[in-house]
């Protein structure tokens, strides 16, 4: 079976610059081979829940018979000037025509760096209920995963504590249990008064990292990394993007955690098979399929094997949005 | 002291002049807080909480903090010096929940500090000296806000105040978190009149809050609980204690469906029950497939162990294994003297209760790895595989009547019970369970006849080689002081990409005269008489310096499994357990603690916070032999734990066996639904190992790849990267 090329997707806002849909993009060869990928339950499930955008362009390029499958499935075809494009650092504000808003505008830097991002408030408040109801770790843990702000501030918190000798935080879990379940409500208590507005990049930017953190720790299982290590994946691609989200170097943001050492070399320096990983994720980001498929072909696996992961983070990613969104109108 | 509190009502009088709205509301808020402890200190005529006036001028201070917007402390007056004790460059820095002290944990006090909502600045908390004295101090928290009108930063003032009843604003974020609660609720009057439901309640009964209330909790009735059960349930809401359990409840659509809940109960000044709330949600999803498994699985309902469709099932396939490997196995039929007129003379009640205690000891005193199971009225049956020696047979047996002869009481009554027991080997006596259980039974006769306790071999020559072996335990204790013990690692390989992952350390014993004596030979013998705490702080010590030796050696880091037993799992085992880790340096994540489904019988309560403190130290802990019985979902969820691994006994069946199939799958279902890495173990052939990939597991360890081997082998494979195909 001959290798597809890379099936992207590029993650695109509404006029309200919320995640709203995805664009997708096509490398240039083989094109037929992705027909069986989009056969698959899980690509047309996203179809299904979230508009797959084909811009008139890449419907140009296509073969007829991959359109034809990919419009069966459920794909829209829309015009070029339907996407406006933006990668400046002010607020985009799109123009009548466009419906949609594409571009790196949310990981441009702000003009004004905001000193604390602020968490999502309403995670902190269902986190809140499930500490005040006693909830078990692992349902704690979950929202953490779904919060890097959350999630950056609770690591950072333990470590301020001590966490003592010859310990290092390797999993949320752990920290929620090294905090204790009282100190954690009075944090959350304290996150709730101190929540400021978020700046206009959050929910795209949010997006983001959930679908790079997923799709890491979808990759560090496909690539036979044991359970420890797919969290800390989790985390790696989490936390890489911090840096963006709180408009200062990453060195500096992470330097108050005490990190796993193969996580924070992950991140920082790309180096270890944490860091190849990322490394692999951000090269498909940027629909650098030759990069891609080396680092990947290293563990085995091809552009074949990436695409379904990728399709799964993003249906997690979707999850994430609902859940907050529910936690909103509850 | 109250000249400070004057002061800041002086200021924030001056202050709401300038304000309206919300603003407003807030600075009235606080003035009427702190009025209301100068109030109450004044009917008291004396300070709850006074600072020394010797200290000079220095009490005038108010103590303010202001903080960062992620609540680390920016600046620290004089007065928070004085009164917390620290001083500035101690506290600058620090998260502020450094100063907030543990609650007691029965106190009222827990509830004060749940209501801190936006636009609600106060937060009553108690706080911790430098000293560790403790106060209660009410915390006015505003926003520091710069041009822009953003926030910068918090300031906190804090005024000390005497313990106070309930305000209202707690009450707003009650009823908040009442509506918002992912679990439903239901609160009853005195009458036991159902007064209050939230959403969630709803949601999962299907019942709205206008058809529920004024009805009774049996609106949710099932039906399938005893009289007795539902007694108990009535006596938590009557006062008798908080309650938690599963209860199976009826929707409003009549399904039925199971709901794990808390009852408890809210009295007023005079101790009177005025409500009562139940607090549940439903684990009809998980429990459905614990059912499953319950039902594929045939349990005897008196003692819940296997019974003889199951025993011969279970045995069938240990006897395959041993004819693989040229092992020995054995069946004894134990049979207990004088049931009959027990049962007769006090009745079926007690002969069943005793029944089920025979059952739980003669469980206790096995392995995990044995089979036992009841037959029928007082016949149990045990079959003991992969022994090593013919032997082993007399020494379970002994091991089994050792356990009946302490008293059993029931109900009044404490009774001897003796036992007959008949053991038949394979291969010598038969080559399958039926031939075996019935040479077995034959011996066991014979000692009845002449109705005296104790056991006999079918074949005559068995009984006297058995005695030898009780000199095993001497040689044991001399083994572990000598050099006779080793560590031996068998390597997991990823099912997806076929390389080795890590190992687990199994220990064996080189007799100087008799050669390799398996495990399962004397792990029994140490558990039994207490040397298996020496044996298990060998392990860990000989595990940490192997992994030291490697990683020295340059070695790829590799994390390597020990098996804790139940008798290490006490609360010393962190301390215990840090020493070896820190003698060698070894990196927490390097060694993986693998503990049995046995220990879960011990209760949560007393094993969770073990297991909870050595994840928070950075261990990871997986669950053994996962599958064999003691394991109920409802605590699964509960456990730290992240691996599971699948017992041989449900990989040896697949993928031909459909019930051992099926059992694979609810497992696997489950784990995932968990976020467990699943372990196959004892994978020995191509179609088990591409039948549970298939399933979704994720790493195996077996012979399939490799038997345990020596440290020197294990490291050899790892260098040359040796691979398991897995196509």
């Amino acid at each position: 079976m001959s290798i597809p090329p890379l099936l992207s997707f590029v993650l695109v806002a509404d006029h309200q610059l919320k995640p709203a849909a995805v664009k997708l993009h096509v490398a240039e060869d083989n094109r037929y081979a992705l027909l069986p990928l989009i056969a698959d339950k899980n690509f047309s499930a996203l179809v299904a829940e979230f508009p797959c955008l084909i811009d008139a362009s890449l419907a140009q390029g296509l073969p007829a018979e991959l359109l034809t499958a990919l419009q069966e499935t459920g794909c829209q075809l829309i015009l070029d000037e339907h996407v406006h494009y933006s990668d400046g650092q002010e607020k985009p504000v799109l123009p009548p025509t466009a419906h949609w808003l594409a571009g790196d505008w949310y990981l441009a830097l702000p003009a004004k760096r905001s000193a604390s991002q602020a968490a999502s408030r309403s995670l902190s408040l269902k986190l809140l209920q499930l500490v005040a109801t006693d909830a078990e770790t692992r349902e704690i843990e979950a929202i953490f995963r779904q919060d890097p702000v959350l999630a950056y501030h609770l690591l950072r918190l333990v470590n301020s504590f001590g966490v003592g000798v010859g310990r290092y935080i390797s999993s949320f879990s752990q920290a929620i249990l090294i905090l204790g379940r009282q100190q954690l409500k009075r944090w959350l208590n304290l996150m709730l008064f101190a929540a400021s507005r978020d700046d206009h990049r959050s929910a795209m930017l949010l997006a983001r990292v959930a679908v790079r953190a997923r799709t890491l720790e979808l990759l560090a299982k496909a690539t036979g990394q044991d359970r420890a290590l797919q969290d800390l994946a989790f985390m790696a691609g989490m936390f890489s993007l911090l840096g963006i989200l709180f408009g200062l170097p990453l060195a500096d943001i992470l330097s108050p955690l005490k990190l796993n050492e193969s996580l924070s070399r992950a991140v920082l320096d790309h180096e270890g098979v944490l860091g190849r990983l990322l490394q692999a994720v951000e090269s498909a980001e940027n629909a650098d399929e030759a990069t891609l498929a080396g680092l990947i072909g290293d563990f085995g696996l091809t552009i074949a094997d990436y695409i379904p992961l990728n399709v799964e983070a993003y249906q997690w990613m979707l999850g994430v949005i609902h859940e907050k969104k529910d936690a909103v109108d509850a | 002291m109250p000249d400070s509190r004057i002061e800041r009502c002086i200021e924030l009088c001056s202050r709401a002049r300038g304000q309206s709205g919300d603003d407003l509301t807030r600075t009235l808020t606080t003035l009427q807080q702190i009025l209301q402890t100068l109030q109450t200190e004044e009917f008291e005529s004396e300070e709850p909480v006074s600072l020394s006036t010797a200290e000079g001028e220095d009490w005038r201070h108010e103590p303010i903090i202001t903080l960062d917007m992620n609540g680390y402390l920016t600046s620290w007056n004089k007065g928070a010096q004085i009164l917390f004790g620290y001083s500035a460059e101690e506290a600058v820095g620090q998260h502020i929940l450094f100063l907030y002290a543990d609650e007691p944990a029965n106190g009222r006090s827990e509830i004060n500090e749940l209501f801190l909502d936006q636009g609600n600045p106060l937060i009553e908390v108690r706080h911790r000296k430098k000293s560790g004295e403790t106060f209660r101090a009410i915390l006015s928290l505003h926003r520091n806000l710069d041009d822009n009108d953003e926030a910068v930063g918090m300031t906190a003032h804090l005024s000390l105040i005497a313990d106070q009843l309930s305000i209202a604003e707690k009450q707003r974020l009650y009823a908040r978190l009442i509506e918002n609660s992912e679990e439903g609720i239901l609160i009853t009057d005195g009458n036991e009149r159902i007064v209050s439901v939230n959403p969630a309640f709803t949601r999962i009964t299907g019942y709205s809050a206008s058809e529920a209330i004024g009805k009774t909790p049996d609106l949710l009735r099932s039906g399938v609980h005893s009289a007795d059960f539902r007694a108990e349930v009535l006596a938590a809401m009557h006062g008798a204690g908080g309650w938690q359990g599963e209860i199976i409840g009826r929707r409003k659509n009549g399904e039925l469906f199971p709901q794990s809940v808390s009852i408890g109960v809210v009295r007023d000044r005079d101790g009177v029950i005025t409500h009562a709330f139940s607090i549940f949600s439903d684990i009809s999803v998980l429990r459905a497939a614990e059912k499953r498994m319950q039902q594929i699985v045939n349990y005897d309902s008196l003692t819940g162990l296997p019974n003889r469709t199951l025993c011969h099932q279970l045995a069938e396939q240990a006897l395959a294994t041993a004819r693989r490997n040229n092992e020995y196995g054995a069946l004894l039929v134990i049979d207990l003297n004088r049931f009959t007129s027990i049962n007769d003379s006090l009745g079926h009640e007690v002969g069943d209760e005793l029944l089920r205690q025979v059952g739980q000891r003669f469980q206790d005193a096995l392995r995990d790895d044995d089979v036992l199971s009841r037959f029928g009225a007082d016949e149990f049956v045990v079959v003991l595989v992969s022994i090593h020696k013919h032997e082993q047979g007399g020494l379970v047996a002994t091991k089994l009547l050792a356990a009946l002869e302490k008293p059993f009481v029931i109900d009044s009554h404490a009774l001897h019970i003796g036992a007959s027991i008949g053991i038949a080997l394979y291969p010598d006596d038969g080559l399958n369970t039926v031939a075996l259980h019935r040479f077995a039974y034959v011996a066991m006769q014979r000692l009845q006849r002449n109705n005296e306790s104790g056991f006999l071999f079918y074949s005559p020559d068995m009984n006297a080689r058995s005695r030898e072996k009780w000199q095993l335990e001497g040689e044991l204790r001399r083994a572990l002081t000598g050099h006779e013990l080793i560590l031996h690692y068998q390597p997991k390989v990823s099912l997806r990409s076929g390389n080795i992952v890590g190992a687990e350390a199994l220990i064996r014993w080189m007799h100087p005269e008799q050669g390799m004596i398996p495990p399962y030979i004397f792990i029994p013998l140490a558990e039994e008489t207490g040397l298996i705490l020496d044996l298990g702080g060998w392990v860990l010590e000989e595990a940490c310096r192997q992994i030291r030796s490697w990683l020295n050696a340059g070695l790829e880091p590799i994390p390597i499994a020990v098996n804790l037993s139940a008798r290490q799992f006490n609360p010393e085992l962190p301390k215990r357990l840090l020493v070896p880790v820190e003698r060698h340096g070894v990196p927490r994540e390097l060694l993986r603690l693998e503990i049995t489904e046995s220990l879960l019988v011990r209760g949560p309560e007393e094993v969770i916070p073990i297991m909870n403190e050595l994840v928070a130290l950075g261990f990871n802990l997986s669950l053994d032999d996962f599958g064999t019985g003691y394991s109920s979902l409802a605590y699964l969820k509960k456990f730290p734990i992240t691996t599971l691994k699948i017992d041989r006994a449900f990989v040896i069946g697949v993928p031909d066996d459909e019930n051992d199939c099926a059992i694979a799958q609810a497992i696997v279902a489950m784990g995932k639904q968990l976020r467990q890495e699943i372990v196959a173990e004892g994978v020995e052939t191509q179609a088990q190992m591409t039948f549970l990939r298939g399933l979704g597991c994720d790493q195996l360890q077996g012979y399939l790849f490799s038997p345990p081997v020596t440290a020197e082998a294990f490291e050899q494979m790892v260098r040359e990267g040796r691979h398991l195909s897995l196509n």
